[in-house]
């Protein structure tokens, strides 16, 4: 395959890895599955020296930060969720200095790398819980949450209803009942217990002093259980991640915290905290980022409607967060909205929408990828992409989704979405030199996604590839810190089909016109025209950013602009004082 | 009808030729009277906004016109029209577009007239003086200004920096967004007496309903009986989209698959008016409280549909197949013995509708602009309103056949069958919402007469209107009629 880094020039170095501590807010984000991307030694399995390997493909893409989910050591019974070691990796990945070796090379190409941490529970196989349930006088015997009546706690509710009869299960060795909100065997730790505060801060260190550049927190809102309470969300986990935040912020500058609370955004906003500095800045005291989870059904919502409300809403009803923090949004990944999560009666949208169209019923909680649910239609996989892109909050691109990658609904629940990397026509889609009956999971093999069609060599040869296309997307976003700093300004319009809106950042200080930009998507499969009100940037000129042609003065009157089926555009507006270079007189 | 009496008497601007005007109006969108024979008969000056400093000078005028196709005294004989101008001593070139005339002002010499909607500098004035009226003392006085009143709501600052922009193609207004927050509605065609369109917006308003653009104020010209308003000052909703569109747009979406039923199609728009009609329950809750309430015996509604069915056989040679039914339907609403009776919308339809980003608004609540002012103000049935939106409903998918014609012809009935099934299901969503949110829930079996008899009130217009102006529509409201002859 033509290896990307060396057609030099087309390659951009990274950013160096600085000290801005702001990184993560116009950052790109990738999720990759270390199993799932690259096979170094042929046992059938993606390990890290693999994942090494293909920094430079990573990098020419444009991506800034890497998100590796799970891989601690773990029997594996919740796809690695369930960790029996928290400085120590599952033998297939490699080994912790495999780890360490990628980290540095992610960084020497100005990639950093930000990884999965359960503080939640931890799984029944870790020493821990082992001395726990053995010697209740030892030193970790108060690690867990344990009980002589299973009565305590009732209002909580059991999450996996479906597998779980009551969130506390009889420990037959200590003769007590230990509390676990997901899994049986999954025992969560005591955080009522100090020694259980100095422990994951022990291990968030271990991490970190190897260089590691940040955390997404698995679970965070069931922390601590109180009696009379559901559990969730209690100021006593609140407490615990504004000490977390302490104590990266004194001792880890730069490095972030990245809460999954899989609730509603008004809900959610807590997770960043919120203090007022002495300068009198409103600035978040807990988690630096937060997935808005809402904004990815919406986007499929909106286009099945042909309406740009489902998107509008959702955002006008997103409250403002703290300085120094961001949203975190995505198309795809692993953790998909439910509808069990939205049943409160003012957010009645989903369930009037979604439970009733059984097209969309059907894709919730199932795991699909992007291009299998978009019918593989190129225009719509473009215009999610653009719209993933530009929206509010920083993207996370699923790995594999940049070729438009399928999957295998026949593999189950997550692992038809973590099957392996397709980088060429080859045996094993390049991603293994194992006999094919080893690989962990099958390469995706039908005649429509499968490996020998939809790969990263044939794309990388063609410039008018999906993967091309998501690259110049990549860079052109990058170039203009609007998309991730900037506010958001619903444009509104003419066309209810069509979703505009402005982007608008200013650097503290500077008194020029700053970084405007303006996002217009046509969520219809129809052509379609549409009147803005751009009067408040009366003339100023629109550039379309990918092919650099200048439009129309905006004016006083309505600025009509007509859109392809799913088309868009991304304009940066120029002042028109200060003529484009190109422009003809 | 004669000038009202605070007019009498008013400063004349005789120096005005009215052939001018006569020129000007001819222009505009928003005259009534084009086509009919009149006369310019009074021209007054009722208020100058800013007599000194920087020009321009904006004055206001209302024309007055006779026609001369009825006779004299007869209730459209007289019109009155409210023109502001922007007068400057030197042209305006940027205003050429909106050039009235020029003549020898008065106090001022030679000046050059525009309209002063379109001018920037001439609609600050407006701005400003509705800026005062907020200040002033005490809270909900107006402020009288250059011999206009300015009233002000509590509740919401005005940016008093905004640039006005004028709205192209209203009809029978002009609308003036300010900035990105507040919009002016000048009336043009002036009547005496209460605009409805400002005391329900104002009674919503001050309810707290959310439902509607707040009002934020409104102007007027003289006192008591005689007072006429002239304009508002709303809440802009920027980010809203037409429900007559939206709707539109939903049954394109239903077009383009030929086999997906309503409900599996993607644009399905049944979520949005089952929102509506909860929307409109809650307007309608709010307007209850707001007004006088009161009830009128079933025959006094049955009459009236009853003439209007009358006139309409004369037109409608087809509405006579559906004639018993209908009589029935009146004759089931007739012994009803009382119609509860509140201040409705009174002309709503889809196009009343408007899609925010924080759900649906109902705007326009000026009533039937068919009746006089006096009319349009009395109670009515909600179910009027119901009735209005069912229609609109109705109306939607054949409003999107006849766009577009480049339509199969091969499909064409298959798709007439999807289209009704798209009108049904968003009735049945509407209503169900409406109900279900309104007071009790349910409809009695003394609703269903009402709304039945309301829908068929409509049709039975529509036969009139499609008849007259398009007439291989007339099917529409006939099957709307036919239906309620075969389920009853």
């Amino acid at each position: 395959m033509i290896d990307p880094a060396a057609t030099g020039s087309t390659s951009i170095p990274g950013t160096p890895i600085t000290e801005t501590p702001d990184w993560f807010r116009t950052a790109v984000f990738y999720e990759v599955m270390v199993r799932s991307f690259r096979d170094s030694n042929g046992d059938g399995t993606g390990d890290f020296k693999g994942l090494t390997e293909k920094l430079d493909y990573l990098q020419w893409l444009g991506v800034d930060c890497l998100w590796v989910p799970p891989f601690f050591t773990s029997p594996l019974r919740d796809g690695g969720y369930d960790v029996a070691d928290f400085t120590n990796i599952l033998p297939e990945a490699g080994t912790v200095e495999d780890f360490h070796h990628f980290l540095d090379e992610a960084h020497a190409r100005g990639m950093r790398v930000i990884i999965d941490f359960v503080m939640n529970h931890t799984s029944d196989a870790h020493p821990w819980f082992q001395a726990s349930r053995s010697d209740p006088e030892g030193p970790y015997g108060d690690f867990y949450v344990w009980s002589d009546t299973d009565e305590l706690y009732q209002e909580a509710r059991v999450i996996f209803v479906d597998t779980e009869p009551s969130n506390w299960t009889w420990d037959p060795v200590r003769q007590q009942y230990f509390w676990h909100r997901f899994f049986s065997h999954q025992p969560d730790l005591n955080y009522d217990n100090p020694a259980v505060h100095d422990a994951i801060l022990d291990a968030i260190s271990f991490w970190f002093d190897m260089g590691l550049d940040g955390f997404r927190l698995d679970a965070v809102p069931y922390l601590y259980e109180r009696p009379g309470t559901n559990g969730e969300n209690l100021p006593e986990t609140h407490e615990f991640l504004r000490k977390v935040r302490r104590f990266v912020d004194e001792k880890y500058p730069g490095k972030i915290l990245l809460a999954e609370a899989n609730q509603w955004p008004s809900d959610v906003v807590d997770y960043f905290g919120g203090t007022t500095t002495d300068a009198g800045e409103w600035v978040g005291d807990e988690c630096h980022m937060c997935f808005h989870f809402p904004v990815m059904p919406r986007i499929f919502m909106a286009v099945r409607r042909e309406s740009r409300f489902p998107i509008s809403e959702i955002l006008e009803q997103t409250p403002s967060i703290p300085g120094g923090s961001q949203w975190g949004i995505f198309l795809r990944n692993h953790d998909e909205l439910t509808l069990e999560m939205v049943s409160d009666e003012d957010r009645d949208y989903m369930w009037d929408e979604y439970a009733k169209d059984p097209r969309m019923k059907a894709n919730i909680g199932i795991r699909r990828r992007l291009a299998p649910l978009l019918d593989n239609d190129v225009n719509q996989i473009e215009l999610f992409h653009a719209l993933l892109l530009s929206l509010p909050g920083s993207p996370v691109l699923y790995y594999g989704d940049e070729i438009g990658m399928g999957d295998n609904i026949w593999l189950g629940d997550r692992d038809g979405v973590r099957t392996p990397m397709q980088w060429t026509p080859d045996r094993n889609a390049g991603f293994s030199a194992a006999t094919p009956g080893k690989l962990f999971l099958p390469a995706i093999q039908d005649p429509v996604y499968g490996y020998q069609s939809v790969n990263v060599e044939a794309q990388l040869e063609n410039p008018s590839s999906l993967l091309h296309w998501m690259r110049r997307m990549i860079h052109a976003r990058r170039q203009h810190p609007a998309f991730g700093l900037g506010e958001f300004h619903d444009l509104g319009g003419s066309n209810s089909t069509v979703l505009s809106y402005a982007r608008e950042h200013t650097e503290p200080g500077s008194d020029g016109p700053g970084d405007v930009i303006v996002c217009v998507n046509n969520l219809s499969r129809f052509p379609q025209p549409v009147e803005l009100d751009l009067r408040r940037f009366e003339g100023m000129v629109p550039v379309e950013m990918l092919g650099g042609v200048q439009f129309p003065r905006i004016g006083e009157l309505p600025y009509l602009l007509t859109l392809s089926g799913y088309g868009f555009y991304w304009f940066r507006l120029v002042p028109s004082e200060h003529p484009v270079e190109g422009q003809l007189l | 009808m004669t000038p009202p009496e605070g007019l009498e008497g008013h400063e004349l601007s005789d120096h005005i030729d009215p052939q001018v005007l006569v020129t000007y109006l001819t222009k505009t969108r928003w005259f009534g009277g084009k086509g009919r024979p009149y006369d310019v008969t009074a021209v007054r000056r009722i208020a100058t906004l800013g007599d000194t400093g920087p020009y321009p000078r904006v004055v206001v005028l209302l024309v007055e016109l006779t026609y001369s196709d009825v006779v004299p005294g007869a209730a459209d004989a007289v019109e009155l029209y409210q023109v502001p101008l922007a007068l400057y001593t030197d042209p305006e070139h940027r205003l050429d577009h909106a050039f009235i005339g020029w003549w020898d002002e008065p106090g001022l010499g030679w000046v050059h007239a525009y309209d002063a909607l379109h001018d920037r500098q001439a609609m600050d004035r407006w701005l400003q003086a509705f800026g005062a009226a907020a200040a002033s003392t005490p809270a909900d006085s107006p402020v009288h200004l250059g011999g206009l009143d300015f009233h002000r709501l509590p509740g919401h600052d005005l940016d008093l920096e905004a640039v006005s922009t004028l709205f192209t193609g209203e009809q029978s207004n002009s609308s003036v967004a300010f900035g990105e927050e507040a919009v002016l509605k000048v009336f043009r065609k002036i009547t005496t007496g209460a605009n409805p369109d400002i005391t329900t917006h104002e009674a919503l308003t001050r309810a707290g309903s959310t439902d509607i653009a707040h009002l934020y104020g409104w102007v007027s010209y003289g006192e008591g009986e005689d007072t006429l308003h002239l304009g508002m000052l709303q809440q802009f909703l920027r980010t809203a989209s037409d429900g007559w569109d939206l709707a539109l747009s939903s049954v394109r979406n239903l077009y383009a698959d030929a086999e997906l039923a309503a409900r599996e199609a993607g644009g399905d728009f049944a979520g949005e008016s089952g929102r509506l009609g909860q929307t409109l329950a809650a307007v309608h809750a709010v307007l209850a409280d707001g007004f006088a309430r009161g009830s009128v015996p079933g025959e006094f509604v049955a009459e009236q549909m009853r003439a209007r069915l009358a006139a309409a056989l004369v037109i409608v040679p087809a509405l006579s197949e559906h004639e018993t039914s209908l009589q029935a339907l009146f004759g089931r609403l007739a012994a009803i013995e009382k119609v509860p009776v509140q201040r409705v919308h009174g002309d709503l339809h889809l196009g009343q509708t408007l899609r925010t980003a924080l759900g649906w608004k109902i705007v326009d609540f000026e009533g039937e602009p068919a009746k006089p002012l006096s009319e349009r103000v009395l109670p009515d049935s909600p179910w009027r309103d119901v009735a209005g939106m069912l229609r609109s409903f109705a109306y939607a998918p054949h409003a999107v056949e006849r766009q577009h014609t480049d339509l199969d012809d091969d499909g064409a009935e298959e798709r007439h069958q999807r289209g009704l099934e798209w009108a049904e299901r968003n009735q049945r969503y509407f209503v169900n919402a409406y109900t279900e949110a309104h007071e009790n829930g349910g409809m009695t079996a003394d609703d269903h007469t009402l709304l039945d008899a309301y829908v068929a009130d409509k049709a039975v217009y529509e036969t009139i209107y499609e008849t007259r102006n398009r007439p291989t529509w007339v099917e529409i409201p006939l099957r709307a009629i036919a239906r309620i002859g075969a389920t009853r």
